[in-house]
Order: structure tokens, then sequence, then C-alpha cells
């Protein structure tokens, strides 16, 4: 990251080499589909303009995935913003899912959606990513007891959904 | 489920809820039993599920990113320490009290006793340390917050009203509006300029969430208002302080939240 800061260009190759796979990780698990290159790209671009930011010695995940973080809520705002906008305009009946319910607990993916957004996130940083609680405490902007809190009620939620879901 | 594969089940959700770090591993005898259990394997086994898992970046994206930073690629200059940003804010805090204070006529010293004035400057001196901390920590991506603004700002608030209502007395004395108006007008004309002061400090900074530190810079430069008022102003009255300088902070916290968006260098953060 340094060498990236000096202005060298292997750094940077070696750097989205090694660090693309993770933050693709990170938005397959908490995007739709369609919108993951779209964002990883646009974080990308993001670390580029705050590499100033980072600091020599300081630990380089957390203050990327902060970045990626960012992205993603910014994308999300959009998204929430552009579906109210088109409900207000059109209003659809409500039609019945014609997927077939799955059976319980299948993939931790579609567990992890029944989740509020801010508890996902902290799941996904610390299980699916393999971040330390500092980490995902530095990642969020947050302090390592509010990301310990975040993650036992996200616990919490998941066991009351298979437990529902007739697993216990 | 059979009530003791249930009761295995509970004691794995005891243990996980007993660990210190919810992305350590647990013991082994909860690990043999997530080999058979898929309940808890879907719970906590998630963090060993095979790398195959990961969805793979398509090269063209790689590419397509790899060219685009390659093409802006300049040397830049990282930005200070949290610790040297820390200390830079303290300094311009302090440089700015101290002459503002002897500027003005000093009521405040005569009015209050030592009993009043040692913890109302104590007060003062531990959360502007914890705002200028708070600050640095806010300013760029990545760094620990080992206190929240959010929480800082309710502390200090809570702080000064319990300060001024336990070291002050209630009566009234002169004119409680219109002084009251003239502190108000004063503190926000000192804390106004001195967050554009903060401001320029850290327009290189990159924060993930601007408007809280927009707010907590706002709080800063309220704080420093609220300081020089607490040796400057003769009406050291409960609810002079509370309301009328209390609403420094307000003021000066809401419109740093306004101004926190547009307060780093060109949108580092923004898409």
């Amino acid at each position: 990251m340094v060498r990236y800061q000096l202005g060298d260009a292997a750094a940077v190759e070696e750097l989205v080499q090694r660090l693309s796979p993770r933050l693709m990780r990170f938005f397959a698990a908490t995007e739709p589909p369609g919108e993951r290159e779209d964002l990883f790209q646009d974080c990308w671009i993001r670390v580029h303009r705050s590499r100033h930011t980072y600091r020599a010695g300081e630990p380089l995940l957390p203050w990327i995935f902060a970045i990626a973080r960012h992205t993603r809520l910014d994308a999300y705002r959009r998204r929430r913003r552009r579906e109210s906008r088109e409900l207000a305009v059109d209003v659809l009946p409500e039609v019945a899912s014609a997927v077939p319910e799955q059976s319980g607990g299948e993939n931790f993916d579609r567990l992890l959606e029944k989740l509020p957004e801010g508890q996902r996130e902290v799941i996904v940083m610390l299980k699916v990513t393999g971040m330390s609680l500092e980490d995902v405490a530095r990642a969020t902007s947050s302090t390592v007891g509010a990301v310990k809190q975040k993650a036992h009620r996200a616990y919490s939620t998941l066991r009351s959904v298979l437990e529902k879901e007739g697993h216990a | 489920m059979a009530a003791e594969e249930r009761a295995v089940c509970r004691s794995v959700d005891a243990e996980f809820d007993c660990l210190a770090d919810p992305g350590a591993p647990l013991s082994a005898a909860a690990q043999q039993h997530m080999a058979t259990c898929a309940r808890c394997r879907l719970l906590y086994g998630h963090a060993d599920a095979p790398p195959a898992a990961t969805p793979a970046v398509s090269m063209a994206a790689v590419e397509a990113t790899r060219r685009t930073l390659l093409t802006e690629l300049s040397p830049v200059r990282p930005i200070r320490s949290a610790a040297a940003t820390t200390a830079l804010l303290g300094l311009v805090f302090v440089s700015l009290a101290i002459p503002l204070i002897a500027m003005s006529r000093i009521g405040g010293f005569r009015v209050m006793r030592w009993w009043q004035m040692l913890p109302m400057s104590a007060l003062f001196a531990v959360c502007a340390i914890l705002l200028c901390l708070s600050v640095s920590w806010q300013m760029a991506p990545g760094r620990l917050q080992r206190i929240s603004g959010k929480s800082l700002r309710t502390v200090l608030a809570v702080a000064f009203v319990a300060g001024a209502v336990v070291l002050f007395p209630w009566q009234l004395q002169g004119e409680f509006v219109r002084s009251g108006v003239r502190c108000l007008l004063e503190g926000s004309a000192m804390a106004l300029p001195a967050m554009a002061l903060f401001v320029l400090l850290l327009r290189r900074g990159a924060p993930p969430e601007p408007g809280m530190l927009g707010s907590t810079m706002g709080t800063l430069g309220g704080l420093l208002g609220v300081t020089v008022l607490q040796f400057t102003c003769p009406l050291q009255q409960t609810l002079h302080l509370a309301l009328w300088h209390g609403g420094i902070l307000l003021i000066a916290a809401l419109a740093g939240a306004a101004i926190g968006p547009y307060s780093t260098r060109a949108g580092a953060m923004r898409p």
C-alpha cells in the first residue's frame, strides 16, 4: 500500500490481484448478483481516491473494507430511493410468490437475508471474510463492544429463524 | 430433532455466546457435534466453508479496474497520524481559547469559586481531548473508534448540564432572555469560525461518515465557545448555563452536521 501511495504501478497490480477475491466475496454475500461488479469497480475507484488516508503500519483490511462498506451503503440508499419512487408512481397488486419455499436453512447466504442490514454486515465480515472483532470495528467505524453486541443479536435472530423453520 | 440433540445444540449456543470473539473457533466437542448437526453447522461452521464457495471475479472487471487505477496513478502524501491530528487540533483549541478569554471581560473568573472553576475546567479539558481524538479517528476510514462520536456528544451534553445543575445556583439574576441571547450569539460567533478552521485542517480526510465527523467538529467548535464564555460570562447560574451556553453546543453540532458532507477534499468517498 505504501508503494501504491508512492505511485508504483506494480503495487497497484499486486493489490488488485490479492484483494479482489475478498472484496467480491463481501459484495456477493450482501448484494444482488446484477450489482456486484459495479460496486466492486466503484469500490476500487474510491480506494484509489482515498489512498492518501492510509497510514503505514495500520491494518490494511479494515481500511479497504471500510471503503467497501461505504460503497455498499451508498448503493443501498440509492436503491431504496429508487424503489420508493417506483412504488409511489405505480403500486402493483401483491402476487403470491411462484417460487416454492425452501426447506429451512439450506445455505448461510439465504439465512443472512433474514437479518437487518447492520447485523448482516457484521456477520459477513466476521464469518465470510474472516476478519477479527477489532478489524470489523475499524471497518464499520464502530466500537468493539458494539460489534460484539450486533453479532450476538444476529445469532439470536438466526437461531429463532431456524427454530421457526423446524431446525430445533 | 431429538430432545438430546436439541440439548447439545443449546450447549453449543451457550458456548458460542460466551466467546469473547464471535469469529473465534468453538471447542473440539462443539466441532464434533457440528459434523453431525446441520443446524449448528449452518450457524457456526460457515467460516470453514471451502474457498470454492467464493464467487469468481470476472477478468474483465479486474482488468477494467486495473486500467482505471493505472491511468490515474500518481504519488500522494499520506495524511497525518491520528496522534498528530489530535495534538494539532488540541493546540489550535488552546491557542484560540486563551487569547479569546484574555481579550474578553473576565466576569466568570470573578463570579466562580474554586470548587466551581476546577471541575468545570477539568470537564472542558477532558471533553476537548476526547473530541479531538474522536475527530482524528473519524477523519479516515478503518481507524478504531474507542468511543463513538454519537456517544461522546451525548456524554458531553449530559456532563455539561449535570455540572451546571450540581455546581451553580438556580436563582435567576439580571435579564434572563436578553443576556442569554447575547451569550448564545457571542458563543456561536466564536464556535463557527473555529469550526471552519478545524474543517480547513481536516480537508484531506476521507471520512466514512462525513455528517458525523462534521457534527463532532461542530461540537468541538461549540465547546471552544462555551469554554470561553464560562470564564467571561458574569451570569453563572444553572438555567443560564444549561440553556444558553448549552445551546451553543447544539447549534454548532447541527451546523457541523450540515457542512460535514461538503467539508473534505473533492468528496474522496463520494461515488
